[in-house]
């Protein structure tokens, strides 16, 4: 099926415009839970997917970028180290929609992430990582983000997490036995069998 | 939009719980006699956290000492000394960003609560005039972002990113500016922004039913009923990634009680508004088929 007409936009449209369009199919299935996804939104998704990546590599082949494939991405990773987002912004955003490849949507989701725009970071990581699977770097930063979803990532020093270990593991069987022990010591010490005043 | 940065009380040891008492108090105390008596209502637990900060990165020792209340005379508490001049930076902001939370409230309101709210700003309008000339800086980019946060809710098609960007910015604007001597400007203006994003975003989530009622402006009102889950994702996620940012700091004293605040306190306040919208909803269900609860 022609990959324009399963995203619903014309072939004129522009770069922009594609991946839009892309965001908004993908849009009512990433509102869905894993499990509750069926086989024909599976295909749907696909399908989605299969047609955004046939734009890209038709435009790709068929563009007038003259210059070469690899794109210095250094410079842009300096300026986001140096936190000079809007510079590495900009610089991202002059290259051409036919030169996007995995790290130019993981340097995307680098910058929107220290912008603070998470959901948009995660969304570009996704892209980065179904680009190239094989990347570490990429699938780190996809995962490191999306396991923090469930609210139960404890990111507290690891020192404070044993200390709440230790009162959590503190159960009434164990304050029973701790008296009960000490009650038995304090027997054998005083010889007699009345309760101590300790326990 | 208030008093969403607060401690996870059963997490704090007895000295921490104390400490942070003290640091209120204080705050009361401050704003009472910057401002005036009545400016004490104004207080919140969001100006407690940037004092409480701002004496943790600077490495400063507070000492406490037994007072009593500046409200109730009759009753004893604990304040503490050393931490004044950052009580003055939080007083400022609690004041400027009250004024502005009402102006903004005035314009989202029906005629009765517009009007009662007008009335407070009567009151309001003095303590800010005061704080303007205390805080000129915090004052013009506390209008800044106002008019810029207002200026997005009127736009089309705006996603929780860029909704809660411009109080990200005031976010960052505040951590930025604290009186500091240490050296991390980065890492203070990134911290800035989650926190600012986080404070956006659950009061967004706090206030959907109301706001969906009188067709108020909310990043999530768009969002289906049902995928309640999927916003409390989103906010999990920012209250993780604000704790990472908090990690990336050096913080000298009391990073017990502000880890306590970011890593459990943030995420406790998620938990309890959906259990709420939970159970909400479990009862309305509960009510359309004629049972009672």
């Amino acid at each position: 099926m022609d990959p324009y007409l399963t995203l619903k936009i014309s072939p004129d449209a522009t770069d922009e415009q594609v991946r839009t369009a892309y965001r908004e199919c993908m849009r009512e299935f990433a509102l869905k839970d894993e499990d509750e996804l069926t086989e024909e939104d599976r295909i749907k998704m696909r399908n989605f997917d299969n047609a955004y990546d046939e734009i890209v590599a038709q435009r790709q082949s068929n563009g007038g970028y003259s210059g070469s494939r690899s794109v210095d991405y250094t410079e842009i990773r300096t300026q986001i180290r140096k936190n000079k987002l809007n510079e590495a912004l900009d610089k991202l955003n002059s290259i051409p929609q036919q030169a996007k490849n995995g790290e130019w949507y993981y340097l995307q989701g680098l910058i929107h992430q220290r912008k603070g725009w998470f959901n948009a970071a995660l969304e570009n990581y996704a892209i980065a990582v179904r680009l190239d699977p094989s990347n570490q770097e990429y699938n780190q930063a996809y995962e490191n983000m999306s396991n923090k979803r469930s609210g139960g990532y404890d990111t507290r020093s690891a020192e404070r997490q044993s200390r709440s270990d230790r009162y959590d593991t503190c159960s009434c069987c164990d304050i029973c036995k701790g008296l009960a022990l000490a009650n038995c010591i304090c027997e054998l010490c005083d010889g007699d069998e009345n309760y101590c005043c300790c326990c | 939009m208030f008093g969403y940065i607060r401690t996870d009380r059963p997490e704090l040891l007895v000295k921490e719980d104390t400490l942070y008492k003290a640091v209120y108090c204080s705050l009361c105390r401050t704003i009472g006699s910057r401002y005036g008596i009545t400016a004490r209502l104004l207080l919140n637990y969001d100006a407690t956290f940037i004092a409480l900060f701002c004496a943790a990165i600077n490495g400063i020792d507070l000492e406490l000492y037994k007072n009593s209340c500046t409200v109730n005379k009759c009753k004893r508490c604990y304040m503490c000394r050393g931490a004044e001049e950052f009580e003055n930076y939080a007083a400022d902001i609690t004041v400027i960003t009250a004024y502005y939370k009402i102006t903004d409230n005035i314009r989202d309101s029906t005629f009765f609560k517009a009007l009662l709210y007008r009335l407070i700003l009567l009151f309001i309008i003095h303590f800010h005039n005061k704080a303007k000339k205390f805080a000129p800086e915090i004052e013009s980019a506390a209008k800044l972002y106002i008019e810029r946060q207002s200026k997005t809710e009127n736009e089309f098609n705006i996603d929780p990113d860029m909704a809660a960007y411009p109080t990200a910015l005031f976010g960052e604007f505040i951590f930025s500016n604290i009186p500091c001597s240490c050296n991390q400007p980065d890492e203070l203006e990134y911290f800035g922004r989650c926190l600012g994003r986080y404070v956006y975003l659950i009061d967004a989530y706090d206030d959907l039913p109301d706001d969906k009622r009188n067709g108020c402006f909310n990043p999530y009102v768009n969002y289906p009923e049902e995928k309640d889950s999927k916003i409390a994702e989103e906010l999990y996620i920012t209250a993780a990634m604000t704790a990472d940012a908090l990690n990336e700091i050096k913080l000298l004293k009391y990073k017990d009680i502000i880890e306590n605040i970011i890593c459990c306190g943030m995420v406790k306040r998620i938990d309890s508004i959906r259990t709420e919208r939970r159970d909400g909803s479990i009862s309305d269900t509960e009510n359309k088929s004629g049972r009672h609860r």
